[in-house]
């Protein structure tokens, strides 16, 4: 019994003719200790993924579970379930925090509604406890908000989700507003808590080098779906599915690059009118577009599949995606 | 927290002293008040006290104000109304808040439906001109202080909906209310914790400016004969009877016309002073983390780098961009000094306040009002363009430099087509035929990849993607042929995929054009993919200057090597920390005297933290500034 666990969960926006799936059927699960990374570019629906998980986004297909109980679109003891094992941190530390509200009310404010049992006197003491632990100073207490830095109120942000003793905490793009010193604290910090509390962690980030440091395992997602999903060695080391190729060349280098980048011809499509069978086709570059005989992949939207452990990909041609990239890797870049 | 909410009170009244209009509308507010309450118990006899003999005196030192045309005395009637009028208006406001505010919160936090319908309602209301309704209601409840005070209670309720409703709408929609919701704050709670505490600062100023305009509203009902009815009088009934002798005795009018006047300004100023009072944001302005560069760091004269092979393109020497402020000048800029070859890629990097991007504002002569720039030598193609502004510096910089920007969706203008903004630059400094100039823009619009560039040039921006955007700013930096391209972080708000892509066309435009690019970047990743050199900043300050092989393998200044420690890659060891720089940049009240980067530095000896290190050759077309490095 996995602490969160997503099964075929969908989100649609709007309504008749303008309706669209946002999320169009995701399987993700989250270990007990582990970190689940989850990368995509924009319009891939990862955010939209993550305000679900939290219940800030109601659910139009599938379930949510935590811990084995259902929290799809929860109200009453259900929704109370999910608030105490599931919190989140927020992308942009200066819009999630409360500018009238000081740093230990924040934290309080999270400590009276999860830990109502505790006596005034012993709220001050955790609240000051979970300061040092995120690296702030306890006496910071009374301060306001706009006096800390970007990388001091994200650790606020993290040490409020903390407060609620959730075992679960979901963190959208965490380190993209920090500066990349910043940056490196942020995650170095939330490694070491995560493990000193065995916190379950999904991690959600458009930075495959981030997303590669901070995850034990790594799903990829692509307008709406998870095209590929796999312990993080094998993901980065072996990845099947030509997306994942094609964001892995992207990435930046600081030594030199070793041959052809694969790269991607065109735009992100529309994610409120995504293409035909494989959502990917129109942009992939082993795909219809350059190889003829693979038509089928306009029509038919592919399954996911179990290729090694704990490796899923969905793609027709992860078989033969490796051999074919190298014949027209150069001649597809741009 | 009593400790807190003590301290909180304290702040509130400082800042509010504080304040420039604090003293003295609270002064004057408080001067009203006490007429308010004093004045007819002291005067009220008098000003009531007919005598027809003195009708209509002029001012006198026994009626200082002078007399109406019943012969009471003005000036006690004018203090001595002073109740009656503010009580009237204050109970009309809070009629219209009570009312008001409420139903526009309620609505706000309503289900989406019964919202919109409620909006609507309450729009409908406000098109109603409120002097109108007000009247309309007097004339149905009849006309009398009571009476006046209702309706313009009423009609001041949609105001306070519709602002209490905006405000909530969008502080609702704000991401802490939203983290709130996830830690099971409660509807209650998150009303009163979260979002009233944010809408209140507004409300106030709108309690205050409603009150004053309450007074003015009420005041016209008495002027029209709908409001107080004699023998009570207020202000707006005083206004009836002294604008009938308005030529004889002028004073009769315009004492209780600059009574109101005078009372609408106090309020208005005393509720923005409130305001600012009550938001701790504006409490200290001085312990705000806004300021992070340098100030009045000693000048340190460095001699300008020589470029081998062949004369530069810019030469940038002793370059200080530097900013008024309330502690005193703020050096976003530090005497940098480098130049650059023809058709080099060169890029900076740096973190926020490294004044990457106020080094390349400054080189475009684009630093803001009131930033001061300063250069013992800004050149390109060895013209200076530091010297004063002239029109064929203008053109000369038009055509021979070109920016591009970060966000490239805020740089187009969404009315005008991609066509006519890709093609004005050569229009502007070509004089170039529009025709001409258009078909040049389909041209560089294909250099740059975007596809069936003819058909797109009518297209408008919000019919491109992200990318798109940013490669057709790019196509009309292109269209002079300039000799230099500066792009201040032109990937940052694009997708890695598209990143890459971007990346390229650069690439292919440096090796098509020879055009020289200066890139900024905070992602040393992307300088490496490809610069040939790195400026490397810090606080202001160029603190190495390297080849970029070097920059991989050898580079010399600490702050470089940290920068690159501190960002993961696709390599990076998973089992080890990331490695951090402890403390954080030097903060203006505290630039040391030696390195800027000694206080974090874990190598810094003694002289680091005394003497700042000139940016000095240590190796073919390597500078550095860094004591551990020059021998």
């Amino acid at each position: 019994m996995n602490p969160l666990d997503l099964r075929g969960v969908q989100i649609r926006y709007g309504r008749g003719q303008t309706a669209f799936a946002a999320v169009a059927g995701v399987d993700l699960a989250v270990a007990v200790g582990q970190t689940h990374g989850l990368v995509g570019e924009s319009g891939s629906g990862k955010s939209t993924l993550a305000r679900a998980v939290v219940g800030l986004q109601p659910v139009t297909g599938g379930c949510i579970r935590v811990s084995g109980t259902d929290v799809t679109n929860a109200r009453g003891p259900a929704l109370a379930h999910l608030r105490r094992r599931v919190q989140m941190v927020f992308q942009n530390p200066y819009a999630s925090l409360n500018p009238r509200m000081r740093a230990g009310d924040a934290i309080g404010e999270a400590l009276r509604i999860h830990r109502s049992d505790l006596p005034a006197a012993t709220r001050e003491r955790e609240t000051a406890d979970l300061l040092a632990l995120v690296g702030l100073d306890p006496a910071s207490a009374g301060r306001w908000p706009h006096q800390f830095s970007g990388g001091q109120r994200q650790r606020l942000a993290i040490a409020r989700a903390l407060a609620t003793g959730a075992p679960v905490i979901v963190l959208d793009e965490i380190t993209s507003a920090l500066d990349v010193s910043v940056q490196a604290t942020i995650l170095n910090l939330l490694r070491d808590i995560q493990r000193q509390r065995r916190l379950s962690l999904l991690f959600i980030s458009h930075d495959l080098a981030v997303v590669r440091y901070m995850s034990d395992v790594v799903s990829v997602m692509h307008l709406g779906r998870i095209v590929e999903s796999a312990p993080t060695d094998t993901l980065f080391s072996a990845p099947l599915h030509p997306y994942t190729r094609a964001l892995l060349d992207a990435v930046p280098r600081l030594g030199a690059p070793t041959g052809a980048p694969l790269r991607l011809a065109g735009e992100v499509p529309d994610p409120r009118a995504p293409p035909s069978g494989c959502r990917f086709h129109s942009r992939c570059p082993v795909g219809p577009q350059v190889n003829a005989a693979r038509q089928s992949c306009i029509s038919n939207d592919p399954v996911e599949q179990l290729v090694g452990p704990g490796h899923r990909i969905a793609c027709h041609f992860h078989g033969l995606a490796a051999a074919a990239s190298t014949v027209d890797g150069g001649a597809t870049a741009l | 927290m009593t400790a807190a909410s003590a301290s909180t009170w304290r702040q509130t009244l400082r800042a509010f002293l504080r304040a420039p209009s604090g003293i003295p509308a609270g002064l004057a507010l408080a001067v009203l008040l006490t007429l308010a309450i004093v004045a007819p118990l002291l005067w009220g006899a008098a000003a009531n006290k007919t005598n027809i003999m003195h009708s209509g005196e002029a001012p006198s030192p026994a009626h200082l104000l002078g007399t109406d045309r019943l012969g009471r005395d003005l000036l006690t009637r004018t203090l001595t109304a002073t109740r009656l009028s503010l009580a009237l208006a204050l109970a009309a406001t809070a009629i219209a808040g009570v009312l008001g505010v409420p139903l526009g919160i309620t609505t706000a936090l309503a289900a989406p439906r019964l919202r919109a319908a409620g909006l609507r309602l309450i729009d409908v209301l406000l098109g109603f001109p409120g002097i109108l309704l007000a009247i309309f209601i007097t004339a149905m409840v009849g006309a009398s202080a009571q009476g006046a005070v209702f309706a313009i209670g009423i009609a001041f309720t949609p105001e306070f909906a519709r602002l209490a409703s905006t405000l909530a709408l969008s502080v609702g929609g704000r991401d802490y209310v939203a983290a709130a919701r996830v830690l099971g704050v409660g509807p209650a709670a998150l009303l009163r914790r979260h979002v009233l505490p944010n809408i209140a600062e507004t409300l106030t100023i709108a309690v205050f400016s409603t009150t004053a305009s309450a007074l003015i509203a009420i005041s016209s009902l008495s002027f029209l004969g709908l409001g107080v009815q004699p023998p009570q009088f207020d202000w707006g009934r005083m206004l009836v009877e002294g604008v009938e002798s308005f030529y004889a005795t002028p004073v009769a009018a315009l004492a209780p016309a600059t009574m109101i006047a005078g009372t609408g300004l106090a309020l208005g100023f005393f509720g923005e002073a409130l305001a600012r009072a009550t938001n701790p944001l504006l409490w200290s302005p001085l312990e705000s983390a806004r300021t992070r560069f340098g100030i009045d760091a000693p000048s340190v004269t460095t001699p300008a780098d020589a470029p081998e092979g062949g004369p530069a393109l810019l030469r940038v020497s002793g370059l200080t961009v530097s900013f008024p402020s309330p502690r005193g000048r703020i050096i976003a800029v530090d005497n940098v000094n480098f130049s650059l070859r023809p058709a080099e890629i060169v890029g900076i990097v740096g973190e926020s306040g490294s004044g990457k991007t106020q080094t390349a504002l400054a080189i475009a002569r684009l630093v803001a009002h009131p930033g001061c720039v300063e250069a013992r030598q800004l050149t390109l193609e060895g013209r200076d363009i530091a010297a004063a502004r002239t029109v064929a510096l203008d053109r000369f910089l038009g055509r021979r430099l070109a920016l591009v920007y970060q966000d490239p969706m805020a740089s187009l203008n969404p009315a005008l087509t991609i066509g006519t903004q890709v093609a004005e630059p050569a229009i502007v400094h070509q004089r170039m035929k529009r025709s001409a100039a258009l078909r040049t823009a389909a041209v560089r619009m294909g250099e740059v990849n975007i596809p069936q560039p003819d058909a797109r040039l009518g297209q408008f921006p919000h019919e491109f993607s992200g990318g798109m955007q940013q490669r057709a700013m790019i196509a009309m930096g292109l269209m002079n042929e300039p000799t230099l391209i500066v792009a201040d972080e032109p990937t940052t708000a694009l997708d890695v995929t598209i990143q890459a892509q971007v990346i390229d066309v650069l690439k292919s435009i440096n090796a098509q054009h020879g055009t020289a690019i200066l890139l900024i970047s905070h992602n040393i990743g992307v300088i490496a993919e490809i610069c040939s050199r790195v400026l490397v900043m810090y606080a202001g300050r160029i603190v190495e200057d390297v080849p970029l092989a070097s920059l991989l393998h050898r580079p010399a200044h600490p702050y470089t090597q940290a920068l690159i420690d501190a960002v993961p890659d696709l390599g990076s060891d998973r089992a080890r920390p990331l490695r951090t720089i402890e403390g954080r940049a030097p903060d203006l009240a505290a630039m040391p005297a030696g390195c800027a980067f000694a206080a974090r530095c874990s190598q810094a000896a003694d002289r680091c933290h005394q003497q700042r290190p000139s940016l000095q050759s240590i190796g073919p077309r390597h500078r550095a500034a860094c004591w551990l490095a020059t021998p």
